[in-house]
């Protein structure tokens, strides 16, 4: 099965960090901004290096419009946001993707919008990224333990389940299946339904697996990562 | 433990673990922040001990105490914070103490930024603290080797009664790669039969953690021993790698982060019909002086690579020895360099035009 997979208006990316949040923030938004008016929110404020508005560039040159920290991508430790990132419900564009940073201290910046999520409920979904190759969330119960930080913290709950299980450029379709094993568990555990599947571009035409497939091209990857030493 | 999915800094802390590190000290600072955090979760689990402490400053001599103590204890920071500790540092040298030290290099000077840098290689292989000593000095490329280098370092510590730095460049404590933990290779390390653990066998002598010497006669006897040791070290522990040097016509060298964006380069220039090399140092000290000086009865010209303004070139040209011009390229304020940028410097090279 390879649907397309459809999304609200309102996706917001959530899960541990190296779960995969921002590739797929990034992914989502080039996608959406090819058929309608996009922003790409990033909110995460705790990584220091590869936020998704480091790709600020590619972003916009696909017509996304990109709202980040204010000291994003600069020399700067400064964790603040601007009042931007309320534009989405001002202006409501065709799709907004927030990108949140990867722990419940990242997330809890999300209760700032609480009200507006509130008030969009149908239009809006928050989705948790698994991948159960990241250390400490190799069984469900790791998983749905940060899961519950993360939607105390943020003040959502979460609505699906995106299964990322991958190693970077090592990921093959066994790491894949893991993937989908763990959501699957957390799913049984939760009522949560999964949403899809991230594959790799390369390996997507070749995923045989249930879900609708969501294909993803590594945007933040440098070239050079690819010597082994 | 399968392959897992690791920000470097995470792999450095879980690299400790493995190799039966119980103790960590720390005061945080970014972009190793991963490391205390990390440390603080695991430790508990293990037994162990996390102890944030007021300052980086009580945190090395926190160190000082667990190492004296016959513990495999780490701490980690990242240059302006590895600034602080260098007193304490010094003392353990002196001490003649074991233990893995982490810095995980951001731009300077002064409190600078939080992008990486490589400019931290003086205070590193030179001293850093007072006095004569020095730290072996690994210095991991991925995410991979900072956790075998961590691994491996305990074992170099306590073979040595040395200090071992594991020095990274931001891009190594923030960039994810998959890693998995493996035992270094087996090491006869002898029993800490020095550590100050209790008096109860009176048959051996007391056990003093010191770094005080007002004799002259005794401060010269411990300085020859280190120095003695130093030499031993270079012996067994230098470690560099060559990559595609066999017919290089020029050589580029680099460490850390920079030498895998130096060895893209390689492949690139190689492409476009140009002879170079790679020599990368693996320990910085000791310095693997030898491949340079091989290298320099063959190729025409070195260019030494690295986000600083210049430091490692230094040990370079040492080796070199005037047999060949090493010309050097910076990245300053704490940006990456590209592939593409090397492989102009090397063009540039290859034209006479440095």
């Amino acid at each position: 099965m390879s649907n397309t997979v459809t999304f609200k208006r309102y996706t917001v990316m959530i899960g541990n960090f190296g779960s995969g949040k921002t590739e797929l923030s990034i992914n989502l938004a080039i996608d959406a901004a090819k058929k309608g008016s996009t922003m790409l929110v990033d909110m995460d404020i705790i990584n220091p290096y590869f936020k998704s508005s480091s790709k600020q560039q590619i972003l916009e040159q696909a017509g996304v419009r990109v709202i980040k920290p204010d000291y994003a991508n600069t020399m700067m430790d400064v964790p603040t946001l601007p009042a931007e990132i309320y534009a989405p419900f001002d202006t409501k564009p065709d799709r907004a993707v927030f990108d949140i940073g990867g722990d419940p201290v990242g997330a809890s910046v999300l209760g700032l919008l609480q009200e507006h999520f509130a008030k969009c409920k149908d239009e809006s979904e928050f989705l948790f990224v698994i991948n159960p190759a990241r250390p400490m969330q190799s069984t469900p119960e790791a998983i749905l333990s940060l899961l519950r930080e993360i939607e105390a913290k943020a003040r959502i709950q979460v609505t699906g389940l995106i299964c990322n299980g991958n190693l970077a450029q090592e990921t093959d379709m066994d790491i894949i299946a893991q993937g989908e094993q763990m959501a699957e568990a957390v799913s049984r555990l939760t009522g949560i339904p999964i949403k899809c599947t991230a594959v790799k571009e390369d390996l997507a035409p070749s995923y045989e697996g249930n879900y609708p497939v969501l294909p993803v091209h590594l945007y933040m990857r440098p070239d050079w990562l690819n010597e082994i030493l | 433990m399968a392959k897992k999915l690791m920000k470097g800094s995470e792999a450095i802390g879980e690299a400790a673990i493995q190799a039966g590190c119980r103790y960590f000290f720390g005061y945080p600072i970014t972009p190793q922040n991963e490391i205390p955090e990390y440390m603080s979760r695991r430790l508990p689990q293990e037994g162990g001990c996390f102890l944030q402490a007021e300052s980086e400053v009580a945190a090395i001599n926190m160190v000082y105490g667990a190492a004296g103590a016959g513990a495999r204890v780490m701490t980690s920071s990242s240059s302006p914070g590895i600034s602080l500790k260098q007193e304490g540092v010094s003392y353990i040298a002196c001490a003649e103490l074991p233990c893995v030290i982490v810095n995980i290099m951001r731009v300077g000077p002064g409190l600078g930024g939080i992008q990486p840098a490589q400019g931290d290689y003086f205070q590193a292989t030179k001293g850093g603290g007072h006095g004569d000593y020095h730290l072996v000095v690994l210095a991991p490329s991925t995410v991979q080797e900072a956790a075998d280098m961590v691994m491996e370092g305990f074992d170099i510590a306590d073979t040595y009664r040395i200090p071992v730095m594991v020095l990274g460049d931001g891009m190594i404590g923030q960039i994810m790669e998959p890693v998995e933990f493996r035992q270094p290779k087996k090491r006869e390390v002898p029993a800490k039969t020095w550590a100050a653990t209790g008096w109860e066998d009176k048959s051996r002598d007391r056990a003093v953690i010191n770094s005080l010497y007002i004799e002259p006669e005794q401060m010269l006897e411990v300085t020859e021993r280190l120095m003695a040791r130093y030499e031993q070290i270079k012996q067994n522990e230098t470690k560099v790698e060559t990559f595609m040097m066999e017919d290089a016509e020029y050589c580029i060298t680099a460490y850390g982060t920079t030498a895998r964006i130096a060895k893209s380069a390689v492949l690139k220039a190689r492409a476009m019909g140009i002879k170079v090399g790679l020599i990368r140092p693996i320990t910085i000290w000791p310095f693997p002086s030898e491949a340079y000086e091989k290298a320099a009865d063959q190729v025409k010209a070195f260019l030494t690579v690295e986000m600083s303004a210049g430091q490692m070139v230094e040990d370079v040209r040492l080796a070199v020895n005037g047999k060949k011009p090493v010309y050097f390229k910076g990245t300053l304020g704490g940006f990456v360099p590209t592939t593409q940028d090397m492989v102009n410097e090397l063009v540039k090279l290859t034209e006479g035009r440095e």
